[in-house]
């Protein structure tokens, strides 16, 4: 008697989950309102993702001031971001990073870039001799470069052609707004970059 | 970016129907059924693009499916409560076969494990092949088959004993 061993045949269960399902009632709402939820799916990831990379780079900036702060004690991870000084002084004894951060400068390209177009940001991010932020781009991929030189401000991206010229224009005066907003502070830069990167465990 | 949105509404509105009968025949409620595809094509609509060019899209969407209808059992704040007061809602119109194995049949399947349920709404409703029902639940295929064959045999008990009971009243 028994069916164990064997495929049965699922003909008459088929039929049975077929009656099952004859009395549906209608559709109570149309693809616009799936699309709506999936929109706000998809807000709710770019915020998440965006405040996950804020919090990231305010960790780095901690990280490099503690560094390059001869012998302060390195600051806990935060776990929130603090707003950014609107009084344009240096930040006041704290450990935050002076000048004008990386943090605001991704908070202003945020303003014209998507954030899903921003790529992985390297730990060692930050401001280089010169005025340089060099940021990684996605699809299509490249390397975003701020920069703030002279009291003006340019972004370019190599390979050429990565972002259209107008939307460079765009985070260009956006960078720009936000530096000015700030009170043009100066572009301190975060320390040797990649190789050059003091050996930790050599200290 | 146009295009993409369009192909999303032809894919959704081509297929919720079907997946709304596979979701309903998975939790037994159309109301549950409807938020669970809703969900499932909301996830679907976030990576779009990314599975249509995989030529994923009705799979990730059966997994969706699957994961959020197996979510509701293993979450407790998501599972159905009892309540005194029923909301006023039309009552749906009768099958034309009701003749009390729809009640039945709903009572057999909600009587297998949410899993078991699962693999008998997807190989016999869904047609899938056990290779297909086990890569959407990330079970192995001998799994699939024993799962199916227990499932299959309660619901057949169910159904003969209602046939058998059926021919005694006549």
């Amino acid at each position: 008697m028994s069916q164990q061993n064997a495929e049965p045949d699922p003909t008459d269960v088929r039929s049975a989950l077929a009656t099952l399902v004859a009395d549906e009632p209608t559709l109570p709402s149309g693809v616009d309102d799936i699309e709506r939820r999936g929109r706000r799916r998809l807000a709710r990831r770019r915020l998440g993702w965006a405040a996950g990379a804020v919090a990231a780079i305010v960790g780095v900036s901690l990280g490099a001031t503690a560094l390059t702060g001869g012998g302060t004690p390195a600051a806990p991870a935060p776990v929130a971001v603090a707003p950014a000084p609107v009084d344009g002084g240096p930040a006041g004894g704290s450990q935050l990073a002076q000048g004008f951060t990386v943090d605001a400068a991704l908070r202003a390209l945020g303003t014209v870039l998507p954030a899903e177009q921003v790529g992985d940001l390297p730990m060692d991010i930050g401001w280089r001799e010169g005025g340089h932020l060099s940021i990684p781009v996605v699809a299509p991929s490249g390397t975003l470069t701020l920069t703030i030189a002279g009291g003006t401000c340019t972004a370019t991206v190599d390979p050429a052609g990565a972002i259209g010229a107008s939307r460079l224009d765009a985070i260009a005066d956006a960078i720009c707004a936000a530096w000015r907003a700030d009170g043009s502070p100066a572009i301190t830069p975060a320390g040797p970059a990649g190789p050059e990167q003091p050996d930790l465990a050599a200290q | 970016v146009g295009e993409d949105r369009e192909g999303f509404r032809e894919y959704a509105a081509a297929r919720r129907g079907h997946l709304r009968r596979t979701a309903y025949l998975l939790c037994g409620d159309w109301y549950l059924a409807d938020d669970l595809v809703q969900d499932a094509l909301a996830k679907l609509f976030v990576h779009w693009r990314r599975i249509r060019s995989r030529g994923e899209v009705d799979p990730y969407v059966r997994r969706m499916l699957v994961n959020g209808y197996l979510a509701t059992h293993r979450r407790p704040s998501r599972r159905e409560v009892t309540t005194a007061d029923l909301p006023d809602r039309p009552a749906p119109a009768p099958a034309p076969t009701d003749d009390g194995t729809r009640d039945l049949l709903l009572r057999a399947l909600s009587e297998l494990q949410p899993s078991q349920r699962t693999i008998v709404v997807l190989r016999y409703w869904d047609d899938l092949s056990i290779e297909q029902t086990a890569a959407t639940l990330g079970c192995s295929p001998g799994n699939v088959k024993s799962q199916a064959a227990r499932g299959l045999n309660h619901l057949r008990t169910v159904l003969s004993s209602a046939v058998a009971a059926e021919g005694g009243n006549r």
